[in-house]
């Protein structure tokens, strides 16, 4: 599904040459519920964004199934970004003049008939138990309505990978334990689950996990096994 | 979810961004309308004066010619009576008629009793070859005027030529060095010269005038004239229609032309000092109205300039504003698959949706206030230009494109800054 090889990313930095990835490799399956794990600024975020097509690599391969992102036109490439991918972001990064509705048809455009678009978010707020609240305003919402109608969002192309960038970062504990529980029942249904975060309630459950520190791969472990 | 439903609710959310951009709009297409109905205010209200102005010239001119009419029944019209068979075009070429009529005629004439006609001349000429100087000549015969029996006499107006006499053109006693009572051969007879003419400039500087039965006798053709001159005849109006008629119902086979006269001139130099007149009073008229059109317009450029460029500069601020505003929206927009295209879509549909609408209403504030300002500045009563002669389909659709195409090019390059921001960067700072 997603196939990271040898990937490096460096920048130019206010203080010289900045390293935040160097050779990492990950393996992500369809229905892989995948942690990647480290302290602040270890460089997971950088993977995410590489990971989803928005960060050309400085050296290594990133494939989604079996494409490379970074060598399609702009016009695939966004295609890529709005059917195989979804985003989840810890700020949750809702559009505030938009209902929670509308939040959730953004990422389906006009490609598809407005009715099957409506509909489909229909059911998955219902899913997120958010069906009171689909014409709430973001900032009417708690957070953890918030990181639920994020995920509706991520979900409503119906992609192949999700990306959690720290979902649970700003929930409290109940309501970052329902965002995992969703984001698990995602895998489970066969869409890969990447999420970067440094917090440990999440292993309970990942597939696999892999540690990162300053941007150098120090472990992965297949949970699945344990 | 389509970009311009997008565009729509961001605007109805941030309405104090939305407000800010109208207004500048508002204020440029005021400026702008409102110039252009100053200036065609000022258009028609010219084109109305001038109008008037023609009207006022025509109405003097009419009444010139009335009065020139009524000054020229004193003025004396000249005619020549030829016979009728006489071409125009010959009389006019040659200057004489190669036809005849009776001598009679004019004592007909004489003895009509009608009054139009004054003083009256019998004339044979022709241009011959004076065989003794070797030289072509006009010779005229003349017996001098016909009194009008009827009338009391009037001064004769042309000397008649004795029986033995002959009056000289300047051009030939000059030329033959005749004196008068020089003696003088023509045709094998003698005259002695009565007359020399002064220096005429016309052909009457080449003409000799005998006496008539003598001419007759010269060029066998006694008993005929070729034409009767009338002088300083009476005429009631700008032509001489009655003065023809009249000789007509006494002389039928005859035909009446005009001579060059002091009338016809005097007829001419009114026309023309009217027409030059009225000529330039319009152009004084127009000139002063074409020279405050150009000072009006300058002064509406400058401040339109002024306007559009502060307008401009401030859209530019406002979408530069808004994008900073929702950079996080670009990065995450980006991150779901918007192509850059779409993100400057949003910003610049924004700007014109704001045109539009801002054009919506500063077209007809800008007529209402330019109509007032023009009003204030023609010193006119307010309706006297209504707003359907006002209103033209340029006052409404050049501030319209105007604006649109001012909110567009303003917006443009901020817009395609905001497309151009890497969705990574956005995401990777909102995450730190």
């Amino acid at each position: 599904m997603l196939s990271i090889n040898n990937v490096s990313r460096f920048y130019e930095g206010s203080a010289g040459l900045v390293k935040a990835l160097k050779d990492i490799s990950v393996e992500v399956q369809p229905g892989d519920f995948v942690v990647v794990q480290g302290a602040s600024g270890c460089g997971k975020t950088t993977l995410l964004l590489t990971a989803g097509a928005m960060l050309r690599p400085t050296s290594g391969l990133v494939t989604i199934k079996g494409q490379n992102p970074y060598r399609l036109s702009n016009r695939e490439l966004e295609r890529i970004r709005r059917e195989e991918i979804g985003f989840v972001f810890q700020n949750f990064n809702l559009i505030p003049y938009l209902s929670v509705l509308e939040n959730v048809m953004v990422p389906a455009g006009k490609a598809t008939n407005r009715d099957n678009i409506k509909r489909r978010a229909g059911e998955l707020l219902e899913r997120f138990n958010l069906t009171e609240r689909m014409y709430h305003k973001s900032r009417e919402l708690s957070t953890g309505e918030q990181q639920r109608a994020a995920l509706a969002r991520a979900l409503i192309n119906e992609p192949s990978l999700v990306l959690a960038d720290e979902p649970t970062g700003n929930l409290d504990g109940d309501n970052g334990k329902i965002v995992l529980q969703h984001l698990s029942k995602i895998s489970e249904n066969g869409t890969a689950v990447v999420v970067v975060t440094h917090e440990m309630q999440i292993m309970q459950y990942a597939h696999k996990r892999y540690t990162i520190e300053d941007g150098v791969l120090v472990e992965r472990k297949d949970l699945e096994n344990d | 979810m389509s970009i311009f439903r997008l565009v729509l609710k961001e605007i109805l959310y941030r309405r104090g961004n939305f407000a800010m951009g109208f207004i500048s709009i508002v204020i440029a297409v005021v400026v702008l309308t409102g110039s252009m109905t100053v200036i065609r205010f000022h258009d028609i209200r010219t084109t109305r004066l001038l109008e008037k102005k023609q009207k006022e010239a025509d109405r003097i001119i009419a009444q010139l010619k009335d009065e020139m009419r009524v000054a020229m029944l004193k003025l004396g019209l000249n005619l020549v009576i030829l016979p009728e068979e006489q071409s125009i075009t010959g009389w006019y070429v040659d200057d004489t008629s190669a036809h005849y009529m009776p001598e009679e005629y004019v004592d007909k004439l004489a003895n009509s009793g009608i009054i139009t006609v004054r003083h009256m001349l019998p004339v044979l000429q022709q241009r011959i070859k004076w065989p003794e100087k070797q030289r072509r000549i006009i010779l005229i015969g003349t017996r001098g005027e016909v009194p009008n029996l009827h009338k009391s006499p009037r001064e004769a107006i042309v000397q008649p030529v004795s029986e033995d006499g002959i009056v000289l053109g300047w051009e030939l006693a000059n030329s033959l060095d005749l004196k008068v009572d020089d003696k003088v051969q023509l045709m094998g007879e003698t005259f002695a010269v009565q007359r020399c003419h002064a220096e005429r400039g016309n052909q009457d500087d080449i003409t000799a005038w005998i006496y008539l039965d003598r001419a007759q006798k010269l060029m066998n053709k006694e008993g005929e004239i070729n034409c009767i001159l009338a002088l300083q005849c009476i005429c009631q109006g700008p032509d001489f229609a009655n003065v023809r008629d009249d000789i007509a119902s006494v002389l039928p086979d005859t035909q009446v032309r005009e001579l060059g006269t002091e009338r016809r001139l005097a007829r001419a130099e009114a026309r023309m000092s009217v027409a030059k007149q009225t000529k330039a009073m319009m152009e004084t008229e127009e000139a002063s109205r074409l020279q405050l059109r150009s000072e009006r317009q300058k002064f509406a450029l400058a401040v339109v300039i002024f306007v559009v460029c502060a307008s401009a500069a401030w859209i530019v601020f406002l979408v530069a504003s808004n994008i900073a505003e929702r950079l996080l929206e670009i990065g995450i927009l980006k991150s779901i698959g918007y192509s850059s295209t779409n993100i400057m879509l949003l910003f610049i549909l924004k700007s014109a949706i704001i045109s539009l609408s801002g054009a919506f209403v500063g077209v007809g504030l800008g007529i209402l206030l330019g109509r007032m300002l023009a009003v204030s500045l023609e010193k006119v009563s307010f309706g006297y230009i209504g707003f359907e002669s006002l209103v033209s389909p340029a006052i409404v659709i050049i501030p319209f494109i105007s604006a649109v195409v001012l909110a567009v090019v303003a917006s443009w390059i901020p817009s395609f800054v905001a497309s151009q921001k890497d969705p990574a960067v956005i995401l990777q700072k909102e995450a730190a």
